[in-house]
């Protein structure tokens, strides 16, 4: 009697966290996929970069950022599940149109931007195995074309998870190299500055804090939120999820800090490009991997940064905006898509386009948004009448607010270092 | 006849962007009054906000100018 | 260019050809052809009026259809004693062809399908001007771009292209904005399709539709009608169209569903107006809405349904038929009869079409069926997901321990709504 009890209970228990893992895994996707393609070619390129000059030096510091990704993002999710709406009419509707334009304008342009950044990446990790760039512009289109024509937001996501997942290459990368975990733990656990605190340190971390959120993680994670049809019941869940994640993006960067630790330590290192053909003539296998992950982010990214905007644009101007629609239903949208794609690729392609100046760009013209969405993230969240129970608490408010100054500072300093580059050095 | 082509094709870009401009107006009055509660925390961020765009285009003019010198 | 050419029989033109025409007094431009007005008559419409526009801002001229003399793509001639007459607005209420019907949306009534019209065909018969025709294809939208000769182009080269013309009098107008066609023929002509069709064909109409058309149209549709459409248009659609819709139409509408179906509509809305929306329901419904919204658990309890047709096992088979129609009121299941005894302990189940076949003196108890296939109170929405698959019943009884009927649960309300757990 006594046995057959316990074993009923084990079986009871069996069967709800059973059912606890389904609901899980059935609710999660915008969380993981979000934070993975936080990890696009310019963040790559970031990390591989402090990771060639300082070693494993900044680890530490890559550790401090996992709250700071899921506290800014966790927020997206309240707002999405409670209102239903994208980030976009929420700002046009709290807001007024002024504020409305100039996010949606402003949120435009910095994702075809960043847009191009991706498609530089992805040529240029492609380049590597000698592919040319058109090649890699025209395939890429398409296959990301095919993935949103399916017509279901569902399907979209498990493929999308599936090109996250490809972002995890990075992890069995660093054991190829066979790293001293002593000396990881020595130098990477304990807070300090290698080499002193200076300017040269102070932009590195800069860029790890400004590759680390974006304004079209916001808008893109609401805007998955609601297209999935998450619910005020789901939040917690997608909270997980969105924890789940932003653990994923800093152990990816943690690792690609490992590998060009490693192997590259003390090399000046311009593009994740150039260190996967450094560590080629390395390691062949570890080389290999890099440039792999570089395309998949610059991939991953480009996904999630084209369908911000559409969807975005879908919200204001009233455009059957879901990847619930098929093509027919929802020309618009998937047009814009089409063409944020097609125009970011081109631009890649014409001989001496401004590249880098481009890539420059995008740094300064992001900082012009990120402010103004951070702090009407947080006006939002504490509007009481639309999101109810579910508004900030005291903490979460000091917290947030904490945060959100901090990045401002580091990330309009950054922008200006960037402007004017001798301001630091 | 090239003529008449002309005249009709500039005559439905205006009216392309009449309709857009038109829809355009249509979203300003649409989200014309903002449904949050102006409370002083909310004024006060949306001050900030607007000298933190100026500041941030001051210094991109500046450094137009500096650079097209 | 004589008066002639105007009376030749059959000439047909397309309106975004002879659109941008310029207009003759006699030698004298005066301006270039804007617009029609036509007018409903019979089966298909007249043109009664042509709209010349006219340069630097002078006001349009409205010259009614027998003061034009002449008409060609290049070219409109007319016979006025002087301008200044002319000059006018159309009168509200008038149907304009390039302003109201031109790339807009119709509703094809007989392929029940929304279509962009690209361009209208006129056709010319004994010095009147007929609509005859609307063109939604490949062809109609080339042409409208200004691409005539791709479009001509493409039809040489597949010969046999099909023209996707459609009758005039099988379309109808939709309202561009709400209150315009104000008491039009058509939009009355319009309800009383629509009453006809089945609610996901309008709901699939509805769903092509511009927001403004779509609540002009939705507000016409009858109290039930519209809540049967409600459930079936897609759930993006439904958050735009409940929010514009007064909250106590709204409430109205979720009355007249069950409790699942009414949940279903309002997950998809934001937390604010769901509290409005719940207030003005019934609080026993209201209740078991707020749980079915707020928990994970999918149990089935809060789906179902107590408005059923009960009757006791003595009662003969002509009893149930004659007062059928007054045990039918008000139940949201009618194809079965749920044999139970005083103390509600569900003994079988009728279906309508045995009770029908039964002998007018037979009990009920030796027509009915008392192997029942049941669900027990403790059933998951998907246990009873996977019970209607196997059976294809149109309801289940939920019955608890000690065989007490709670009610039932319907098929529609575990197979229409957005189940998120078996995708």
């Amino acid at each position: 009697m006594c046995a057959t009890n316990f074993f009923a209970r084990i079986y009871y228990n069996y069967r709800r966290i059973a059912k606890t893992i389904i609901l899980f895994l059935i609710i999660s996707g915008p969380g993981v996929i979000v934070m993975l393609a936080d990890n696009d070619a310019g963040g790559i390129t970031t990390y591989a970069a402090t990771g060639a000059k300082y070693g494993y030096g900044l680890i530490w510091f890559l550790v401090l950022l996992l709250p700071v990704a899921y506290y800014v993002q966790e927020m997206t999710v309240r707002l999405g599940a409670v209102t239903k709406r994208g980030h976009a009419e929420a700002i046009f509707s709290a807001f007024g149109p002024f504020w409305g334009w100039f996010s949606l304008l402003d949120l435009a342009l910095t994702d075809w931007l960043t847009l191009v950044t991706e498609f530089i990446g992805m040529t240029a990790a492609l380049s590597i195995f000698h592919v040319p760039p058109i090649v890699t512009i025209i395939v890429v289109s398409i296959v990301m074309l095919l993935m949103v024509l399916q017509g279901r937001y569902w399907t979209w996501e498990k493929i999308a998870l599936v090109f996250a997942a490809i972002n995890l290459i990075y992890v069995p990368g660093a054991f190829l190299v066979h790293p001293s975990v002593s000396s990881i733990l020595r130098q990477g656990a304990i807070p300090h500055f290698p080499g002193g605190f200076n300017n040269d340190i102070f932009f590195f971390l800069m860029a790890n804090i400004g590759t680390t959120i974006a304004p079209w993680m916001i808008f893109f994670q609401q805007s998955a939120v609601v297209d999935k049809g998450l619910q005020e019941k789901d939040i917690a869940w997608e909270k997980l999820d969105t924890f789940v994640g932003s653990v994923f993006t800093v152990v990816v960067a943690i690792f690609i800090i490992v590998v060009t630790g490693t192997v590259l330590k003390g090399m000046q290192v311009e593009s994740a490009a150039q260190a996967a053909i450094k560590l080629i003539s390395v390691n062949r296998y570890v080389g290999t991997f890099l440039a792999i992950g570089l395309f998949d982010a610059g991939f991953l990214g480009a996904i999630c940064i084209s369908l911000a905007s559409s969807w975005a644009l879908g919200e204001i101007f009233g455009w059957a905006h879901s990847l619930n629609f098929k093509i027919r239903e929802a020309p618009w949208f998937y047009g814009a898509y089409l063409l944020a794609l097609v125009t970011a690729g081109s631009v890649v392609l014409i001989p001496k386009a401004p590249l880098v100046l481009i890539t420059l760009f995008v740094q300064v013209i992001a900082v012009t948004l990120l402010p103004a969405t951070l702090v009407f993230l947080i006006l939002l969240l504490n509007n009481e009448e639309t999101m109810g129970k579910y508004k900030n608490t005291r903490w979460q408010n000091i917290i947030i607010s904490t945060i959100v100054v901090v990045i401002i500072i580091l990330s309009t300093l950054y922008a200006i270092s960037a402007l004017f580059p001798n301001l630091f050095k | 006849m090239f003529k008449g082509m002309r005249v009709t094709l500039s005559q439905r870009t205006g009216e392309f962007f009449w309709r857009k401009f038109r829809k355009i107006r249509e979203i300003n009055k649409r989200y014309e009054k903002s449904s949050i509660k102006v409370t002083p925390t909310v004024k006060i961020a949306l001050l900030f906000l607007r000298i933190y765009l100026i500041l941030l285009v001051l210094i991109l003019v500046y450094k137009f100018i500096t650079l097209v010198r | 260019m004589t008066a002639i050419q105007k009376r030749k029989a059959g000439q047909t033109y397309f309106l975004t050809e002879i659109r941008g025409a310029k207009v003759y007094l006699g030698e004298k431009r005066i301006g270039k052809l804007k617009d029609m007005v036509i007018e409903e008559t019979g089966k298909i419409p007249i043109v009664t009026h042509i709209v010349v526009s006219r340069p630097f801002g002078d006001p349009a001229l409205l010259i009614p259809w027998d003061k034009v003399k002449s008409l060609s793509t290049k070219e409109v001639i007319v016979d006025i004693e002087s301008v200044k007459q002319y000059e006018g607005e159309p009168a509200g209420g008038s149907i304009l062809l390039a302003d109201h019907v031109l790339d807009k949306k119709v509703l094809d009534t007989e392929g029940r399908e929304v279509d962009v019209v690209y361009d209208v065909k006129l056709i010319m018969r004994y010095g009147k001007l007929y609509v005859s025709k609307v063109d939604f294809s490949w062809h109609g939208l080339l042409r409208r771009m200004g691409l005539r000769w791709l479009s001509d182009f493409i039809y040489n080269m597949t010969e046999k292209s099909k023209e996707e013309t459609i009758s005039w009098s099988y379309i109808e107008p939709l309202p561009t904005e709400l209150g315009s066609f104000k008491g039009n023929v058509k939009l009355k002509v319009l309800k009383e399709k629509l009453a006809d069709m089945p609610p996901v064909d309008v709901a699939d109409i509805l769903e092509e539709l511009d927001h403004d058309q779509r609540v002009a149209l939705f507000n016409q549709l009858e109290t039930e009608h519209a809540s049967d459409t409600l459930e079936e248009i897609d759930p993006n659609v439904q958050r735009a169209l409940i929010s514009s819709l007064d909250k106590g139409k709204v409430a109205q509408l979720l009355n007249e569903m069950t409790v699942g179906q009414a949940a279903d509509v309002l997950s998809v809305l934001p937390r604010d107006q769901v509290e409005d929306i719940l207030e003005l329901l019934d609080k026993d419904d209201a209740k078991k809405i707020r749980a079915i919204l707020e928990r994970q658990e999918e149990n089935i309890l809060n789906y179902v349904t107590e408005d059923i047709i009960k009757l006791p096992p003595d009662m003969t088979a002509d009893q149930a038929q004659e007062n059928f129609p007054h045990y039918a009121k008000g139940k949201d299941t009618v194809v079965y009869l749920y044999i139970v005894d005083p103390r509600d302990k569900l003994l079988g189940v009728i279906d309508l079409k045995e009770l029908l076949k039964a002998d007018d003196k037979a009990l009920l108890k030796d027509v009915m069926n008392d192997n029942v296939v049941s669900l027990s109170p403790d059933s998951t929405l998907k246990e009873a997901y996977e019970t209607f698959v196997r059976y294809s019943f149109r309801a289940i009884p939920v019955v608890d321990d000690n065989g007490k009927i709670l009610g039932v649960i319907l098929h529609r309300d575990v197979m229409n709504i957005k189940h998120r757990f078996w995708e």
